[in-house]
C-alpha cells in the first residue's frame, strides 16, 4: 500500500484539527454543563482543542455572558472528570466562551448570531467553520437547520470548499420510523448526509471503541465469536438513578426510545457484526447495517412474549427512599410509560442463528452499570458433573461502565482433596492497567466532528433500520394499558423479565 | 495463621465501593493480594452469636477469600450504619485480603437492607448467605436477593419453634430454587465420614442392615450459642434410618432417654438418644454411636475422653474380637465445618431424606 501522506510516519496519528467555532443549541439545559462544557474544558486542558477555537451558547434564557460563563464554571467544577478545577485552564477556555440568547424560531436571532460569528472569526481567526450541537428539544431540529440554511450559516458541500459547516444532532432521531424519515427529509433541503453527525455517546467510549480491537486484533476470541461456541449474549444498561428533572421528556419518549433503539443497538451491532473490509467509516457501518437487517423481525403475536417493560414503583436506592415513576415531576398520575425494558432478540445470519441476545434496561435498578455479557455454552460434563449437574458456563464481560474493562470467568479446581469445582474470573481494568481516567465519549466525540470522521456517529440507515426493528413493539405498546408499577425502585426489574429469559433456561447476570 | 481486620470506617451506602477502592488504593506497594473467590453473606441479630459469626468469618476466607456483607441486625436500638474494612489473612510471606462490609441496623430499617446489598454482590461468583436466625422467618424484601443465592445455610441451633422445624424446612426446601444446608447436619459430617468408612464393605452393610439397637450418646450440656442440643444425634440416626430405608414407628421418651422405632422388613429397631453431661465437646457434640446387630455383631464408635478427636472402633461378634482401629476428626473450631459445607457441593440428597425422617418424627411428637 502506497502512504499518501509523504511526511508522516505509518502508525503515527497526526491529526490537524481545524478552526472552528461550536454553536451550542440549547445551552442552559442539563446536557450542556454536565457533559459538553465539561468536555471542552478537559479538551482545553489536554490540549486537544485546535488554538483558534470559541464555543457560543445559544438558549432561549435571557443571560448576560457573564452569568453565563460563571454557571458553565461551576457546572466544570461539579460534572468534570478532572478535578479540581484548574483556574488557568479555565480562564483561558472563558475567554473563548459566548452567550448568544435569542428563540430557537425567531429569524432575528440567526441574524444577530451570523454577526457574532463573524466577529469572533475576526477576532478568534476560527476561519468560518461551524460545528452546530443541537442539544435541544428534537421538535426544534427542523427549524433551526431551517433558519441557519436561511442566514447562510450552513455551507454547501459542492461549492463552499474552504471552510466547513457540521450539525450534531442529539437523540432521539426521530420518534418512530416516520418522523426519523420526515426529519432526515427536513434536514436534507438544507444539509448534505456528510454534514450530519448523529450522536450516540457510547460510541465515544474507551469501551465500546475497545470491542472492534477486542473482537478482531485477538484471534483466541474470534474464532469462538460464533453460534457453535456462544449459548446467548446479555447487554444491559442499567441506571441507579431515575429520571431526575426530565419527566416531560421522558412521558413523550419512555425508555425504549432513550436508550434501547440507540445506545443497546449500537452495542449489539459492534458485538454482532462481522469484520469491516477497513475501518474507514462507511466499512464499519456497512457492516452494522446488516446486523440491523438481520434481526428477525417482531411480529405481532410474538411482542409480549420476547418484550417486557416495566415502570418503577417507590422503593431504596442504596439505602435511601425514592419516589415512584408516576410521583416524579412533570410525570401522569396514571402514566403508561416503560421505565424498564427487557427484550429477546435473534440475528438471522451464518453466524449468529439460533443465538439469543436478551438486551434490558432500566431507571432505578441497583446500579449503574453497562455490560455485555457473552456467555458461552456449558462444557459437556462428562468428567466434572458427578456432584453439579452441569458445569458453569464460561462469561466473557465488557464492562461498558463503570470500572472499565474486560473479565473472563472458567471454572478452576479449588484446593484439596475433594476437587470441588469453583468459578474463578480473570479481570482486565482499564484504569488499573493504563492508569489512566479515559476521556468522556463527548470529548471524543467532538474531536471527531472538528476532524470530520463520521465513524463514531450514526449514519440514517442505521437510525431507519434501528427504528424499522422497534415500530411494532412501539404501536403495541401504545395500544396496550399495562399494569404499572411493576417493579421496586432499587430491585433488577419486573417477575415478568425473569420469566422472559427463565423461559429459555437461562437467567438474567447479576451485575 | 492470623486473621485482621484493618481500616474500618463507616461510610454511606451509595460510597461503600469507592471506599474500598480507597482502602485498596492505600494498599498498594504492600506485599498484599485482594482476593475473592465468592460472596458471603451473613446475617444475625444482637446477641452472642455474633463474635461467633465474626469467628465464622474470618475462618472462611483463611480458606476462601471472600467478599464478605456482614449484617446486623439490633431489636433495641435503630438507624443504619455501613462500614468498610478489609479483612486480612496472613500465611507465610503472603497477606490476601478480602471486602468487609458491614451494616448495622434496627429494625425499621430491615425492609432497605436488601436494597443496600443488591448492587454489591460480585457478579459471577456464587452467593452464600449464612443466615444465623430461622430460615422460615421471612422478610418479604429479601425475594429481591433470593434468585441469586447458590447456597442458604442456617444453624438449627436458633430456630425458635423446634418441633416443627424439619416439616418447615422440608418444605422450604422443595420450593425454593438454591441449596440449603443446616450447621447442625455439618457438624456432623465427621461422623457420616466415619460411618461411611467403616461400612464401605457389602458384607459390613449387611451387617448394618441388620441392626437390632442403636444408641447415640451426646453431649447435652447448654450454653448460650447451643441450646437444642439433640438435633445432631436426631439428624445422624436419621441419615442411618433414610440410608438403609428404615422405616418410622414410633417415639417414646424413657426418663431422659429418646427411644424411636424403626421397622426393617420383618425385624425392628430401637434408636436410643442418649444425653450425656461432657465438657470435652461442643455442646450438643456426640460422643459414641454403639450398633448391635440381630445376629450378635456389636460395633462401637467412641470419641477417647482425653483427645475427643480420636475416635475408637470397637468390632466383635461371639467368636471374635478385632483389635481397636482409630479414626482422626479434624478440628472442631468454630467455623470448620461451615467451611467443609462451602466445600461440599452436591445435591444435598442425604439431608433432604435424613429431613423427611426428622420430620416424620417431629410430627409424631406434635400430634
Amino acid at each position: 500500500m502506497i502512504h499518501t501522506y509523504p511526511l508522516e510516519e505509518i502508525g503515527q496519528i497526526n491529526r490537524q484539527l481545524d478552526p472552528c467555532i461550536i454553536i451550542i443549541f440549547g445551552a442552559t439545559g442539563d446536557l450542556t454543563a454536565r457533559k459538553l462544557i465539561p468536555a471542552l474544558y478537559n479538551l482545553k486542558r489536554d490540549n486537544q482543542l485546535p488554538p483558534n477555537f470559541a464555543c457560543i451558547g445559544f438558549a432561549r434564557r435571557e443571560q448576560s455572558e457573564e452569568q453565563f460563563r460563571k454557571e458553565q464554571r461551576e457546572a466544570v467544577g461539579k460534572y468534570s472528570r478532572m478535578q479540581p478545577l484548574d483556574e488557568s485552564v479555565w480562564k483561558e477556555f472563558e475567554k473563548h466562551l459566548f452567550y448568544h440568547s435569542s428563540e430557537f424560531q425567531k429569524e432575528e436571532g440567526y441574524r444577530s448570531l451570523k454577526e457574532r460569528l463573524a466577529q469572533i472569526d475576526q477576532e478568534h481567526g476560527t476561519k468560518g467553520n461551524r460545528i452546530y450541537y443541537l442539544s435541544t428539544q428534537p421538535e426544534y431540529f427542523a427549524v433551526i437547520i431551517q433558519q441557519l440554511k436561511k442566514q447562510n450559516l450552513l455551507y454547501d458541500v459542492t461549492t463552499v470548499k474552504t471552510k466547513w459547516s457540521r450539525v450534531i444532532i442529539e437523540k432521539p432521531f426521530g420518534h418512530d420510523l416516520a418522523s426519523a424519515k420526515n426529519l432526515q427529509q427536513q434536514l436534507l433541503s438544507h444539509l448534505s448526509e456528510e454534514q450530519i453527525y448523529r450522536i450516540d455517546h457510547y460510541l465515544g467510549k474507551e469501551t465500546v471503541q475497545n470491542i472492534l480491537v477486542f473482537r478482531f486484533a485477538n484471534s483466541i476470541f474470534e474464532s469462538l465469536w460464533n453460534h457453535r461456541y456462544i449459548d446467548h449474549i446479555q447487554i444491559t444498561v442499567a441506571e441507579s438513578i431515575g429520571i431526575e428533572s426530565r419527566g416531560n421528556f421522558f412521558e413523550k419518549e419512555g425508555l425504549l426510545r432513550d436508550i434501547i433503539q440507540n445506545h443497546m443497538m449500537q452495542l449489539l451491532t459492534l458485538i454482532a457484526m462481522e469484520p469491516p473490509a477497513n475501518l474507514h467509516a462507511d466499512a464499519v457501518r456497512d457492516e452494522k447495517v446488516k446486523v440491523l437487517q438481520s434481526i428477525r423481525p417482531v411480529i405481532n403475536q410474538d411482542l409480549d412474549r420476547i418484550a417486557i417493560r416495566g415502570q418503577y414503583a417507590s422503593g431504596y436506592t442504596f439505602g435511601e427512599k425514592v419516589v415512584g415513576y408516576r410521583e416524579e415531576a412533570d410525570v401522569a398520575k396514571d402514566s403508561n410509560i416503560e421505565t424498564y425494558v427487557a427484550l429477546k432478540l435473534f440475528i438471522d445470519n451464518w453466524r449468529w442463528a439460533g443465538v439469543p441476545f436478551y438486551l434490558r434496561g432500566g431507571k432505578r435498578l441497583p446500579k449503574r452499570a453497562t455490560e455485555i455479557a457473552i456467555v458461552f455454552q456449558r462444557p459437556p460434563g462428562i468428567l466434572f458433573s458427578v456432584q453439579e449437574k452441569e458445569n458453569n458456563p464460561n462469561i466473557l464481560v465488557i464492562r461498558v461502565q463503570p470500572n472499565e474493562g474486560i473479565a473472563l470467568t472458567i471454572n478452576s479446581k479449588a484446593p484439596g482433596p475433594a476437587s470441588p469445582i469453583q468459578p474463578v474470573k480473570m479481570d482486565f481494568c482499564y484504569g488499573a492497567f493504563f492508569g489512566l481516567t479515559p476521556p468522556e465519549a463527548y470529548e471524543r466525540l467532538i474531536c471527531e466532528c472538528i476532524f470530520g470522521d463520521t465513524t463514531l456517529f450514526a449514519r440514517e440507515d442505521e437510525v431507519f433500520n434501528s427504528w424499522a426493528i422497534f415500530d411494532p413493539l412501539l404501536q403495541h405498546w401504545a395500544e396496550k394499558k399495562e399494569i404499572f408499577p411493576n417493579y421496586t425502585a432499587g430491585s433488577w426489574g419486573p417477575k415478568e423479565a425473569d420469566q422472559l429469559i427463565e423461559a429459555d433456561g437461562r437467567k438474567w447476570r447479576l451485575l | 495463621m492470623e486473621t485482621i481486620v484493618i481500616q474500618k470506617q463507616e461510610s454511606h451506602p451509595s460510597t461503600i465501593e469507592l471506599e474500598l477502592r480507597h482502602i485498596l488504593d492505600a494498599m498498594q506497594g504492600t506485599n498484599t493480594m485482594r482476593a475473592c473467590l465468592l460472596n458471603l453473606i451473613i446475617y444475625t441479630k444482637d446477641s452472642p452469636r455474633r463474635s461467633y459469626f465474626e469467628k465464622v468469618a474470618q475462618k472462611i476466607i483463611e480458606k476462601f477469600p471472600s467478599r464478605i456483607i456482614f449484617l446486623s441486625e439490633y431489636e433495641k436500638k435503630d438507624g443504619l450504619h455501613t462500614y468498610v474494612s478489609v479483612l486480612t489473612a496472613k500465611s507465610g510471606d503472603n497477606l490476601i485480603f478480602c471486602d468487609l462490609i458491614t451494616i448495622e441496623f434496627g429494625e425499621s430499617f430491615a425492609k432497605r437492607v436488601p436494597f443496600i446489598i443488591l448492587p454489591y454482590i460480585l457478579p459471577d461468583l456464587p452467593l452464600y448467605i449464612l443466615w444465623g436466625e430461622d430460615p422460615i422467618y421471612k422478610n418479604p424484601n429479601w425475594l429481591q436477593l433470593e434468585k441469586f443465592i447458590y447456597k442458604l445455610i442456617f444453624d438449627s441451633e436458633v430456630i425458635k419453634q423446634l418441633p416443627r422445624f424439619a416439616t418447615s424446612m422440608a418444605n422450604y426446601l422443595q420450593i425454593c430454587s438454591y441449596k440449603i444446608a443446616d450447621l447442625n447436619w455439618a457438624r456432623i459430617e465427621e461422623w457420616r465420614k466415619l460411618l461411611a468408612v467403616s461400612f464401605h464393605t457389602a458384607d459390613k452393610i449387611e451387617g448394618l442392615q441388620q441392626t437390632k439397637c442403636m444408641k447415640i450418646t451426646y453431649n447435652c450440656t447448654e450454653s448460650a450459642l447451643f441450646s437444642h442440643t439433640k438435633i445432631q444425634a436426631l439428624y445422624l440416626q436419621s441419615w442411618l434410618a433414610s440410608r438403609m430405608h428404615w422405616d418410622f414407628q414410633s417415639i417414646v421418651m424413657n426418663k431422659k432417654n429418646l427411644i424411636i422405632s424403626y421397622s426393617n422388613q420383618n425385624s425392628s429397631i430401637e434408636v436410643i438418644l442418649q444425653p450425656t453431661m461432657l465438657t470435652t465437646i461442643q455442646p450438643g457434640g456426640i460422643f459414641s454411636l454403639e450398633i448391635d446387630t440381630v445376629n450378635n455383631l456389636h460395633f462401637l464408635f467412641k470419641r477417647s475422653a482425653k483427645n475427643p478427636l480420636h475416635i475408637s472402633i470397637d468390632f466383635s461378634n461371639p467368636n471374635f474380637c478385632e483389635i481397636p482401629t482409630y479414626y482422626l476428626f479434624s478440628s472442631e473450631e468454630s467455623g470448620q465445618s461451615l467451611v467443609q459445607e462451602i466445600f461440599h457441593r452436591g445435591p444435598n440428597i442425604h439431608f433432604f431424606q435424613a429431613l423427611q425422617i426428622v420430620k416424620q418424627i417431629q410430627d409424631l411428637v406434635c400430634k
